[in-house]
């Protein structure tokens, strides 16, 4: 049995749905395959499915389902709308790769404004201006240049003094002498070597303050 | 659908969050639905609030031996825009082709390239425009089978009309639209 036109624009819909069995579909083909009036309406059909799922669903307007909540729960909805809408505006802010980029920023601040000689609860924009740290860079290398070279000094100072003193008492008496005779509480001798024995605690303590004292400063 | 009735079952014992849930999973279904049967994105939306706050109330009455929850509320969707086509049916003004792009469609295309927009705006404000010269029972048909994927089936109990005249209404509202749009300009790919 053929189809005429009118049989076969009633079976469209279910062609392009493939809902027609395979008799009816072989039926179907056949007439479209010489018929230009129903080939033409089949390929028309065909193009407005498609253009149909072409089309995307569209986005519900934010404010509609907090609405919605507000108009059935009431209050209380809205409120915890308001709040997955916030949180859900941090879901950026909690990638993995935006908080590992925020935390190498913080280490990487944490490091330089120290070394910089800057304080971050004081800081300025002024501060992290490139001239600005340059400045406080430059002054810092100084500082520690000029500290480094005085404690060096200061080290040479104290131990040639030590040498010098330290190197013209012998610390212990040589083989085959005998002892030194015992000296008496309140002996000359003995209260002359004390004093100079604090001499040279003073004159190093002295040194080794200050010392300290400029790299204080 | 487990997941819609299990919502469904809390919201009966009163859990705000089940409601809450099944608010957000639906609407943007729900108001697509609106928007494409009446063609305005403000209607559209208090459409969409109409059908939720009718779904709240009735939700007592929702049997899931009568098919999926989604069919339900398509269904319930379904009678209200139905409601207010015949309400607003002697405040309508029929729309020109030329019209500007409704503010839903501008926001829909908002989120895509230049091109895709000139195309898929183009092909999407020219559908709609059609869709809205066809009768309801067509236009409701067309909409439910091809944006928004229902089955025959479905249809069938969205409807409440005869498989026969499901896919009749389907046939039917396909060629018209196809034909509207080559009248538009608009040939198949």
């Amino acid at each position: 049995m053929t189809r005429n036109c009118a049989q076969i624009e009633d079976r469209l819909g279910e062609y392009v749905d493939r809902l027609l069995p395979a008799a009816e579909r072989a039926e179907f083909e056949a007439h479209t395959a010489q018929c230009p009036l129903c080939s033409g309406l089949l390929r028309q059909v065909r193009g407005c499915v498609a253009q149909m799922h072409q089309m995307e669903m569209l986005e519900a307007p934010a404010g509609l389902a907090p609405a919605i909540l507000d108009a059935t729960l009431g209050p209380r909805a809205q409120k915890a709308a308001f709040w997955r809408v916030w949180l859900g505006s941090l879901q950026l802010v909690w990638q993995p790769r935006f908080a590992l980029g925020l935390a190498a920023a913080v280490l990487s601040m944490a490091l330089v404004l120290p070394a910089l000689d800057m304080d971050p609860r004081n800081l300025s924009m002024s501060d992290l201006h490139p001239a600005n740290m340059y400045r406080a860079a430059d002054r810092r290398i100084h500082i520690l240049y000029v500290r480094g070279a005085k404690f060096i000094n200061d080290l040479r100072v104290v131990y040639e003094i030590q040498s010098r003193f330290g190197g013209s008492r012998p610390a212990t008496p040589p083989e085959g002498e005998p002892n030194p005779p015992q000296q008496r509480p309140g002996d000359p001798r003995r209260e002359r070597n004390r004093a100079d024995e604090i001499q040279l605690d003073s004159m190093i303590l002295a040194s080794v303050s200050s010392s300290q004292t400029e790299r204080s400063y | 659908m487990e997941a819609d009735l299990q919502l469904v079952q809390q919201c009966l014992q009163g859990e705000g969050a089940a409601w809450e849930e099944l608010v957000h999973r639906h609407t943007r279904r729900v108001y697509n639905l609106c928007y494409r049967f009446t063609g305005n994105a403000h209607e559209a939306e208090d459409m969409t609030q109409e059908v939720f706050l009718k779904v709240y109330r009735t939700l007592g009455s929702y049997r899931a031996l009568h098919g999926g929850f989604t069919t339900w509320l398509t269904s319930v969707s379904r009678n209200l825009l139905i409601d207010h086509y015949r309400r607003t049916r002697k405040d309508r003004v029929t729309s020109s082709l030329d019209d500007q792009d409704s503010p839903a469609e501008q926001l829909h295309s908002a989120a895509r390239t230049p091109d895709e927009l000139a195309l898929a705006g183009e092909i999407s404000v020219k559908v709609q425009r059609g869709l809205e010269k066809l009768s309801p029972d067509l236009r409701e048909a067309v909409i439910l089978r091809d944006l928004q994927g229902l089955e025959y089936r479905e249809i069938q109990d969205v409807l409440g009309v005869p498989e026969g005249t499901v896919k009749s209404r389907i046939n039917r509202g396909r060629i018209e639209l196809a034909r509207l749009l080559e009248h538009m300009g608009m040939r198949p790919e």
